[in-house]
């Protein structure tokens, strides 16, 4: 498990640095002069230096980049322009927001899920199977945002039993909560339908080996055959697919933050592009993705602990 | 008995309306998309204008359809793109293991953990938002899928004898790549397509929403849905329609990829056989 553990980890170092090397380049070299996308086009040229000096243009390259790495290592990410704060409490007070939310989807997208794939599996091709499956669908086809849209309309303006958006904080921590709800359902739909088609199409092919027939033949009521010989079986796919899902939860929760006026990270990083803030933009997008990277790499740990033919690899 | 095959006839009917309405757009709507007359504003649906109309008394069909053209547009264009580039970088690495092959492959493997959204925030920031902008993120982000699938089948492929036969008539590794393993590969590189053709949609559609997509005035669904957020308590169904097109073009594409993989895959069709055969 060691070797295994240290193997992943030099992955993810690898996956951080070429995170960092590519969000760099992307602000950097992509064609478009960053000073001027700062200041637009009525800049005169003293302001236009002066900028370049203030976002370090002045510097050779590679200078800049190890800077700003060997600052971003100690947690400095540079200062946001418009709002003359670190970035990195920017973000770090916004994850308060995020990470909430997306934990949140995660729990409702999984205790959809599960129920719903092994319910649709158990009862395969029969009635319930298609409802299942049609429920399933619509998760698959219904966009995230426009579910937060159809939930404010329900919720909100015709029951008035929700708030539409905005978060009160967690002074009122209860309140907190009750503002999280909505966006978390609309994000946790799209998951939760994939996720309850994997545990489905496993459960389906789980159901017809032989231990589950032993279980049957030795009279194990139903609901435990399902529940304690199928599903611990039919879980392992679902944990490669989590690596994927938390990095659609973090991405997706840019959109949600934004349908319902969410102080989040993800919110951040839209207002920094309107803002042209790109310390802010850079900043924020290195974060996001590292946390992918890092959830990945937890998933990898998961599944060498759980499956350890994948340990030797 | 031969058996209706659901999943293809309605996903291949639903995107031919589709498409049909996306190109009808070019030469027909009912009224100009962008013509605003303030007078009729967020009107209900008549018998001038079936949907209704919108905040500045824009014609919701006409906008809905030349937003169709938009939506399908870049999403043809972006799973074009991103499918040449992946199915070129899963041959280069497909076709010989080594060095080139591990690092395409972990190159491929981090395009796939960043999202397309991030993406997109990353290319608007720098090269302002607009459609062209999106297009790129879309068909960034779908060059590791088709590269993984084309690596795939290109490793059990090369190893046929067909391709020694090729080589033994003198054939250069282009001409073996291109004219004789290719079309080997075509088949499930279409059925990919199409699934990756409603993702594209979607991705297309959450973009327009936040604005990053195709600018105003010209319509489109994600947008359409944006600016009705202010207007739901009065007229709810201005976020309704723009929403059901968007899912009911993407469950057209996936119907339609799950159908044609039902059919063509040789894997899935022997599981279909086996369970009309227990059945």
């Amino acid at each position: 498990m060691g070797a295994y553990i240290l193997r992943r980890g030099i992955g993810l170092g690898l996956t951080l640095f070429l995170i960092s090397v590519a969000v760099f380049l992307v602000i950097n070299v992509l064609p478009g002069d960053p000073a001027q996308v700062v200041l637009g086009m009525e800049a005169d040229p003293a302001t236009y230096q002066a900028m370049r000096a203030r976002l370090g243009l002045d510097r050779p390259i590679m200078t800049r980049y190890f800077d700003w790495l060997a600052g971003a290592l100690r947690g400095d990410l540079g200062r946001s322009l418009q709002q003359e704060i670190p970035v990195s409490e920017l973000i770090s007070t916004r994850m308060e927001v995020t990470l909430p939310l997306s934990g949140l989807a995660a729990l409702l997208a999984i205790g959809v899920s599960i129920p719903l794939g092994v319910l649709t599996a158990a009862h395969h091709n029969r009635i319930w199977d298609y409802v299942g499956r049609f429920i399933l669908q619509l998760g698959m086809i219904i966009p995230e945002f426009w579910a937060g849209i159809i939930l404010i309309l329900i919720f909100s303006v015709r029951l008035h039993v929700l708030p539409a958006g905005g978060f009160p904080g967690w002074g009122e921590g209860g309140r907190g909560l009750l503002a999280l709800f909505l966006p978390a359902v609309a994000l946790s739909l799209p998951r939760a339908a994939v996720l309850g088609r994997t545990v489905r199409g496993a459960m389906i092919e789980i159901l017809g080996e032989e231990y589950v027939q032993a279980a049957r033949g030795k009279g194990l009521p139903e609901r435990r055959v399902l529940y304690r010989c199928a599903l611990r079986n039919a879980l392992l796919p679902v944990v490669t697919l989590s690596g994927l899902l938390g990095a659609q939860l973090v991405a997706g929760s840019i959109l949600i933050e934004n349908v319902f006026s969410l102080p989040g990270v993800g919110r951040l990083a839209f207002q920094a592009i309107g803002a042209r803030d790109l310390p802010l933009v850079q900043g924020t997008v290195v974060v996001i993705a590292a946390l992918i990277a890092v959830l990945n790499f937890g998933v990898d740990l998961t599944y060498g602990l759980l499956d350890p033919r994948i340990r030797y690899r | 008995m031969k058996r209706i095959d659901w999943d293809l006839t309605i996903g291949a009917g639903i995107t031919a309306v589709f498409l049909f309405i996306g190109l009808l757009s070019l030469v027909y709507t009912p009224y100009p998309p962008n013509a605003q007359r303030i007078e009729i504003r967020l009107s209900p649906p008549s018998f001038a204008h079936p949907l209704g109309t919108d905040q500045l008394g824009r014609d919701v069909l006409s906008r809905l359809m030349e937003g169709a053209r938009h939506s399908l547009a870049v999403a043809l264009t972006a799973v074009f793109l991103g499918a040449c580039a992946g199915t070129t970088l899963g041959m280069i690495a497909g076709w010989r293991p080594g060095i080139l092959d591990e690092v395409l492959m972990r190159m491929v493997d981090f395009i796939m953990g960043f999202p397309i959204l991030l993406f997109a925030i990353l290319i608007a920031a720098v090269l302002g938002p607009g459609m062209r902008n999106s297009l790129i993120a879309i068909a960034v982000a779908n060059v590791p899928v088709f590269a993984r699938l084309t690596r795939g089948n290109l490793l059990s492929l090369r190893e046929r004898e067909f391709v020694l036969a090729a080589r033994a008539c003198g054939a250069g590794t282009g001409r073996i790549l291109y004219a004789h393993l290719l079309p080997n590969l075509i088949s499930p590189l279409l059925i990919q397509g199409t699934i990756s053709l409603g993702t594209a949609i979607l991705a297309d559609a959450g973009l327009s929403y936040l604005g990053l997509g195709i600018q105003p005035p010209h319509p489109s669904w994600g947008r359409m849905v944006y600016e009705a957020r202010s207007f739901l308590a009065l007229d709810p169904w201005l976020a309704i329609y723009p929403g059901l097109a968007i899912a009911l073009s993407i469950l057209g594409f996936n119907l339609l990829g799950d159908g044609l993989r039902d059919r063509f895959d040789p894997r899935r069709a022997r599981r279909r056989a086996r369970r009309a055969r227990s059945r």
